[in-house]
Formats: C-alpha cells, sequence, structure tokens
C-alpha cells in the first residue's frame, strides 16, 4: 500500500472528504495542500529527507488568490514533479473531462490514472489506487473510458464514395474491380474491395449492401 | 462575400473610369476646348507674374502661345511671344528676349493692328539698346515711328532715339530729336516721360560740349526722386557724377557713391557694374583698385547669372513635352492643367481608400468582438467549473459521507444535487477552451468522437483536406463551436445511429455538411430553438451561412459555409 500521500486541492471540502475516504480504507501518511508551488516544495523536502512521497493525487485547475503563484495549473505541477522524483505515481483528480485534455495527460504527461470527479468518485479513487499501486496500466473513469481506448476515429475518404457510387449504380464487385483497375486505383483488388466494403457495413450500421446503400443515400454521400 | 463583390465593383469602376478619361484625351480636341484651353494658360500665366514668379509665368505663356497656334490665332499667340520677350528682358536675358520678339513679329508681321506691331518694333529696340546694337536699335525705332499713331508713343520713340543717337556720339541729331519731342503738348501728362527725357537731353548736351545740360539732369533728377524709381534714380546720379567728372571731382565722386548706393538697393546688377566703373573711374590709387575689385567679382557673378538665366529660358522654350520640363515646372504644370485629372483620381482614390479601411476596420472589430465573446464565454465557464461546480461536488461528497439527513430523503438530495453538478459540468464543457493551433484538427477530431458510443456511429470526412492554417482562429472557434452544438442536438434529440460530418473547401470556402439518420424534422421547433439558432448566429458572425432540409425519417442534413481569408487582407 501507499505509504505517503500528497493532495494538491485547492478547495478544503473536496480535499477533506478525499482525505476521509483515502483513510477509512489504508493507513497512510496523508498530507494536504491547496497550492501547487507548495506540493513542489513538499516534495523536494521529502525528498531531501529521504522519505519520498509514493503516490501525488492532483486536480487541475486551481483558483488564482492573493498569493503570487509561480505553478498555476495540474499540468505544469506535474512536469515540475515528475523532474524531481520521475517513479512518482500520479493520479488526476479533476471536474474538467474535456477529451483533449484528458487524452494528453495520459500521452504526454504520462500520468498513471484519472478519476473525474463525481457520484461515484470516492469508489474510483479506491480503485485507481489499487490498480496504480498493484499493476503498471493507467486507470480512468469508466464513464471518460471511450478517451482512453485509442479511438479509432471513424473516418471514410473519396475512393469509399466512389465504391458506394459505383455499387449504387448497380455494378458488380467484380465490374467495380475491373473498372479500378483501368483507372489504376491502389485498392482495386476484388479482395481490398470485399475489405472496404465490410468497413462501410460497419461504420453505417448496415446490415447488407443494400441496406448499406440504402443508409449512404439517406445520409446524402451519393 | 457582399463585400468581395462590393471591392470588385469598385475596381471594375475605378478601371472604366480611368479608360473613358484617358479615351476623351486621345480623343481628336476640338476647337473651343483648345481655345478655353489656352486662355487657361494664358491666365495662369498672367496670375503668375502679378505673384512675381516669372519664370512659371514665362513657362505658361510659352503653352498658350503653342496651343493659340494650334487655333491658328496669331495675334494672340504673339501677345503671349511678346510677354515672354518682357519677362526675359526683365530678367536680363537680353538676346533670348530679342529673339523671342522676332519670332511675334514674324508671327504677326504687317497684320491689321499695327499699334500691336509698334510695340512689338519698340521692344525690339529697347533690346537692342541694352545688347548696345544701337544701328539695329535706330532702325527698329524708325519702324516703329512709321506706324505708331499715338502721340505719347511717339514722344517715348524719340526720347529713345534721341538717347540712341547720343550713344552714336551723334549729338545734334539727338538734341534735335529731342528737343522736338519735349515740344510735345502730351509730354506735360507723363512726368516719368518727361524726366527722362530732360535727363537724356541734359546729357546730350553735357556730350557735346563738355558743359551745358546740368540744369536739365537735375530737373530730371528732382521729378525721379518723387517717385523713387531706383534705377532712373541711379541713371540720373551716374549721368551728374559723368558731368561733374571734368567739372568738380569731389562731386563726381559724390554722385557715383550715390548712384552705386541707390543701385545697391534694386537688384539690378548691370547698373550696379555701371556705377563701379564710374566710382573706378572717379577714384584713384587704393579706392579705385578696391572698386575694381568689387566690380570684377560682381561681373563675374552678373555673367554666370545671365547665362544662366538664359539657359532656363531657352530650356523652356525647346521643351516641347513635359517630361523634358525641370522637375519644378512639371510639378507647377500638374498642379494647374491636370487638375480635374488630379482632383478625379484624388476623388476615387479616396473613396475607395476609405471603402477599404472601413472594410478593414469592420473586419478588425468583428474580429475583436467574436474574440472577445469568446474570451468572456471561456472565462465565466471556467469560473462556473472551478467555484460552482467544485463547491457543489464539495457539498455533495459532504452529505455523502456526513449524517446530516438520513433515509430515503438523503438520497434524493444527493441524487438532486448530483445533477445540478451534472449540469453545471455541461456548462463548463461546452464553453471549454479550443486550441486553434497546431493541433485543432485533431481536437476537433476528438469532440466529435466523444459523441459516439455503442449506439451511435460518428464518421468523418475530409478533415485533413481542409487547410486549418489558413483559417482564422474565429473561424476555427465557431466550427468547433457549432459542430458540438449540432452533436450535443444530435446525442439528446435525433436518436440517430450514424452521424457523417462532412468537409470539404471549395473555391476559397469551407463547406461542412452534416447529416444524420435520425427523426429529422419529427422535433424541428425543439431543435431550431435550442441549438439552432445558435448555430446560425456563430455561422452569421464569422461571416459564414447555413442551409439544412430535413424530412421525417430521412434524418437531418445541414450545410455550413464560410469563406477562407481573402488574400489581400
Amino acid at each position: 500500500m501507499f505509504r505517503k500521500i500528497l493532495i494538491s486541492e485547492d478547495i478544503d471540502s473536496i480535499s477533506f472528504g478525499l482525505v476521509s475516504v483515502l483513510q477509512k480504507n489504508y493507513p497512510s501518511d496523508i498530507r494536504t495542500t491547496k497550492y501547487c508551488d507548495d506540493a513542489l516544495l513538499k516534495i523536494k523536502a521529502a525528498l531531501l529527507e529521504n522519505n519520498p512521497y509514493e503516490l501525488l493525487i492532483t486536480d487541475l485547475s486551481f483558483k488564482a488568490d492573493h498569493r503570487d503563484t509561480k505553478i498555476s495549473s495540474g499540468e505544469e505541477l506535474i512536469e515540475a514533479a515528475r523532474k524531481e522524483q520521475p517513479d512518482l505515481k500520479i493520479i488526476v483528480y479533476s471536474i474538467d473531462d474535456k477529451p483533449y485534455r484528458v487524452k494528453n495527460l495520459f500521452d504526454n504527461y504520462k500520468i498513471n490514472a484519472f478519476v473525474a470527479k463525481g457520484r461515484e468518485s470516492s469508489v474510483e479513487i479506491i480503485e485507481a489506487l489499487d490498480v496504480v499501486h498493484d499493476t503498471e496500466t493507467t486507470y480512468i473513469s469508466p464513464q471518460l473510458s471511450h478517451i482512453a481506448r485509442d479511438v479509432a476515429i471513424l473516418e471514410i475518404d473519396d475512393d469509399d464514395v466512389v465504391l458506394l457510387r459505383h455499387l449504387s449504380n448497380g455494378l458488380t464487385q467484380t465490374e467495380i474491380s475491373i473498372l479500378l483497375k483501368q483507372e489504376r486505383k491502389s485498392s482495386s483488388s476484388m479482395s481490398s474491395i470485399e475489405k472496404r466494403i465490410n468497413k462501410l457495413k460497419i461504420y453505417f450500421k448496415a446490415n447488407n449492401t443494400i441496406h448499406l446503400i440504402s443508409v449512404v443515400k439517406d445520409l446524402g454521400i451519393i | 462575400m457582399k463585400i468581395k463583390i462590393t471591392i470588385a465593383t469598385l475596381f471594375l469602376l475605378l478601371l472604366v473610369a480611368g479608360c473613358t478619361y484617358s479615351f476623351s484625351h486621345e480623343a481628336e480636341q476640338d476647337i473651343p476646348k483648345l481655345k478655353s484651353d489656352a486662355e487657361k494658360l494664358f491666365s495662369s500665366a498672367a496670375r503668375w507674374e502679378s505673384k512675381n514668379i516669372p519664370d512659371s509665368a514665362f513657362f505658361y505663356y510659352n503653352l498658350s502661345q503653342r496651343t493659340y497656334l494650334q487655333i491658328n490665332d496669331r495675334k494672340a499667340a504673339a501677345n503671349s511671344l511678346l510677354k515672354m520677350a518682357e519677362i526675359q528682358l526683365k530678367a536680363g536675358d537680353y538676346p533670348g528676349s530679342e529673339s523671342t520678339a522676332m519670332s511675334a513679329l514674324e508671327i504677326y508681321r504687317n497684320k491689321g493692328d499695327v499699334i500691336f506691331v509698334s510695340s512689338i518694333y519698340k521692344h525690339l529696340a529697347i533690346a537692342n539698346k541694352k545688347l548696345s546694337n544701337y544701328d539695329r536699335a535706330i532702325d527698329y525705332c524708325d519702324e516703329a515711328k512709321k506706324i505708331e499713331t499715338n502721340d505719347l508713343e511717339n514722344l517715348k520713340i524719340e526720347s529713345l532715339l534721341g538717347r540712341l543717337y547720343t550713344a552714336k556720339n551723334k549729338y545734334k541729331e539727338a538734341i534735335s530729336l529731342l528737343e522736338h519731342a519735349q515740344a510735345s503738348p502730351v509730354i506735360e501728362n507723363d512726368p516719368l516721360t518727361k524726366a527722362t527725357l530732360l535727363d537724356r537731353k541734359g546729357y546730350a548736351y553735357y556730350k557735346l560740349d563738355g558743359n551745358s545740360g546740368l540744369s536739365d539732369m537735375i530737373a530730371a533728377l528732382n521729378v525721379r526722386q518723387k517717385f523713387s524709381n531706383l534705377d532712373d534714380i541711379t541713371l540720373s546720379f551716374l549721368h551728374l557724377s559723368e558731368y561733374y567728372g571734368g567739372v568738380d571731382i569731389d562731386n563726381a565722386r559724390l554722385y557715383a557713391l550715390k548712384a552705386y548706393a541707390t543701385a545697391w538697393q534694386s537688384s539690378n546688377n548691370r547698373r550696379k557694374l555701371q556705377c563701379l566703373l564710374r566710382l573706378v573711374a572717379v577714384n584713384n590709387g587704393k579706392d579705385a583698385n578696391m572698386y575694381s575689385q568689387h566690380y570684377a567679382s560682381l561681373k563675374n557673378e552678373t555673367d554666370m547669372q545671365a547665362q544662366a538665366v538664359e539657359t532656363k529660358f531657352k530650356k523652356m522654350l525647346d521643351a516641347t513635352d513635359p517630361e523634358l520640363m525641370s522637375y519644378e515646372d512639371t510639378l507647377k504644370l500638374e498642379i494647374s492643367k491636370d487638375n480635374n485629372r488630379i482632383l478625379f483620381l484624388a476623388l476615387v482614390a479616396s473613396v475607395f481608400s476609405s471603402v477599404l479601411l472601413f472594410y478593414q476596420l469592420t473586419q478588425r472589430h468583428k474580429r475583436e468582438r467574436l474574440l472577445h465573446a469568446y474570451a468572456a464565454e471561456t472565462r465565466l465557464s471556467k469560473k462556473i467549473h472551478d467555484e460552482i461546480a467544485n463547491e457543489l461536488y464539495g457539498t455533495l461528497h459532504y452529505i455523502e459521507n456526513e449524517d446530516v439527513v438520513s433515509g430515503s430523503k438523503k438520497e434524493k438530495l444527493i441524487e438532486q444535487l448530483d445533477n445540478i453538478y451534472l449540469m453545471t459540468r455541461n456548462i463548463s464543457r461546452e464553453n471549454n477552451d479550443i486550441d486553434t493551433g497546431l493541433r485543432f484538427p485533431v481536437q476537433l477530431k476528438l469532440m466529435l468522437a466523444a459523441y459516439a458510443n455503442n449506439n451511435v456511429n460518428v464518421i468523418v470526412k475530409g478533415i485533413a483536406k481542409i487547410n486549418w492554417d489558413k483559417v482564422e482562429s474565429t473561424k476555427k472557434i465557431a466550427t468547433y463551436r457549432v459542430l458540438q452544438e449540432l452533436m450535443v442536438n444530435m446525442s439528446k434529440h435525433s436518436k440517430a445511429t450514424v452521424v457523417l460530418i462532412d468537409f470539404n473547401t471549395d473555391k476559397n470556402k469551407v463547406k461542412i455538411i452534416y447529416s444524420d439518420n435520425g427523426v429529422g424534422s419529427g422535433c424541428p421547433k425543439l431543435s431550431l430553438k435550442n441549438g439552432l439558432k445558435n448555430v446560425e448566429n456563430r455561422m452569421v458572425s464569422i461571416g459564414g451561412s447555413i442551409s439544412f432540409d430535413t424530412q421525417p425519417e430521412k434524418g437531418f442534413h445541414l450545410t455550413l459555409t464560410y469563406p477562407l481569408p481573402l488574400l489581400y487582407v
């Protein structure tokens, strides 16, 4: 279990809640701080005392107040902390669930877990702690899981449209293959046409080719 | 778009105007137009002359002369030439003045207006006198005298002839001529002419016997001093000095000095030289030396000036095209001759540039407004996120963990709070900040993909075909927001299972087609009220437009179009 945890969260009620949840489950040494600058100082100090933190739980946005701060966002804190202590595990605990930002955190800041603040977050934070501690895999709140899985964005191109147009004109796959060969298109073999049609069927949720044509006609592609 | 058209029209207008204008210039000019042109030139020349700017006056007289010749108005042309000759004479360009007057004479010889011809002869006589061509001067005087009918003018000619004969050492002829002139009754009307006559007569007498003529000269001086014509007074002093030269050298020196002092006040260098010569003659030793040095340097300067003046006028005469004129003259020409054209061009240019400026300012204003609106949205959303949502979440957490209320009521309270929390979070999510840099397409794709789930497939086409670098950030933000709005609408109302977003560029325009296979117009009012109004506003604010068609059970189709930046803005 994590022996020493640092929580960086600027709203008291949340950090109290978080501490109480964590303490119910784990007998850890939990410290809290409201400022990113302080958090970084604490991490440095602990390193000097040879008693480093094992986990950092941080929010992403911090409200500016009377204090001048050098580090004002969660991302900056994560970057600075990682520089001081590369093996530090980090869990981001935030309301912010913009897919782009979350994905960026995993891809570029290499955080270990992302827990979205919500009704289920007290359960999720425990799960996240377990996953991060026991394994090298990452954790993300279930409602955001679509971000983490490498979202294969469904994209089609002009070749697909050409193929669909040929199909709607009543051409068989063999005829299409011959036609594409004449036009010296790269994917003119029967098998690649077959693959393409199957892909399109999945994309457009069509049960068969006829259904596919009907759907794309309704969408106005052809 | 509309503005682009206006600008294009303006360009066209400008072009057409320019063409017609040059055509009108190319076209054959009719005589009345030329006549009025010549008159305009003549009057502007007169204006310059009255302003005492002889160069410009000369230039315009020259132009008017040419124009008059084009319409074969010989008298007016000769008149302009005479004016030019007078200017040259005044400036000290005697040879030039003579030749100009000669050409005037050639143009208008033996034509009806004898008085005019005689004035040309008189001018020629004076010019030749200045050039010390006394014989020719006398010839011209004779010619003038033959045709002159005016008594006063006749008298003046006789007076001049008298002076010329004196210069030719024919004193007796001079005296008889001058006495004859003096007998004329009209002389009393013109005291200056009389003074000149008296001076000349006195001088001729003095030259004859070296002794008489003083009283005439003194009388002339007295009259001249009343009129304070510096040149005439100097001449009187010089003659007096000459007179005293043989009688009383001190007086001679005094008059020579007076003459020099008077000449110094005028700008007539030749007169000054005469005075210096006189001073050298009446002084000796050191003083004479000093005066002769003065004379030498002034002579040098005067010769150079005369040369310069001569070349200047010659150049202007030879100049046939504006290109050959000196820069200054060209400028002056432009000012007057092409006043209309310049005015016209200036008008067009100012209208055009003000339209352009107006367009740019409104564009900039619009951009700024959009960015401000965007900044305000972002700030508010951050506030909602940072403060309200967090606070709500804290409360939720607190109630969940503490025994504030108990039982089923607690569950209900928590559920309601959770709903409010999600709502605030949605507000902030819809208004989060957008990266308008290189990552924009990736971000856009991720946003679109976020609305895909097990029930809905979101398909994107051609997002990479658009050169996002070229799209302004305000337009990127609007694109993002609009699509987000549409996706929210879709997930809330449409029950669609397939959504396609097709990106295209078409002739400097971005065209985005959104289509889904949902219920379409099943609830058009709802979607129109909520999302589409915003979509339309956003599109209009970046100069774009939307068009949509929707049929029951055929899904919902919407096309967004907005322009890419104009190249020159």
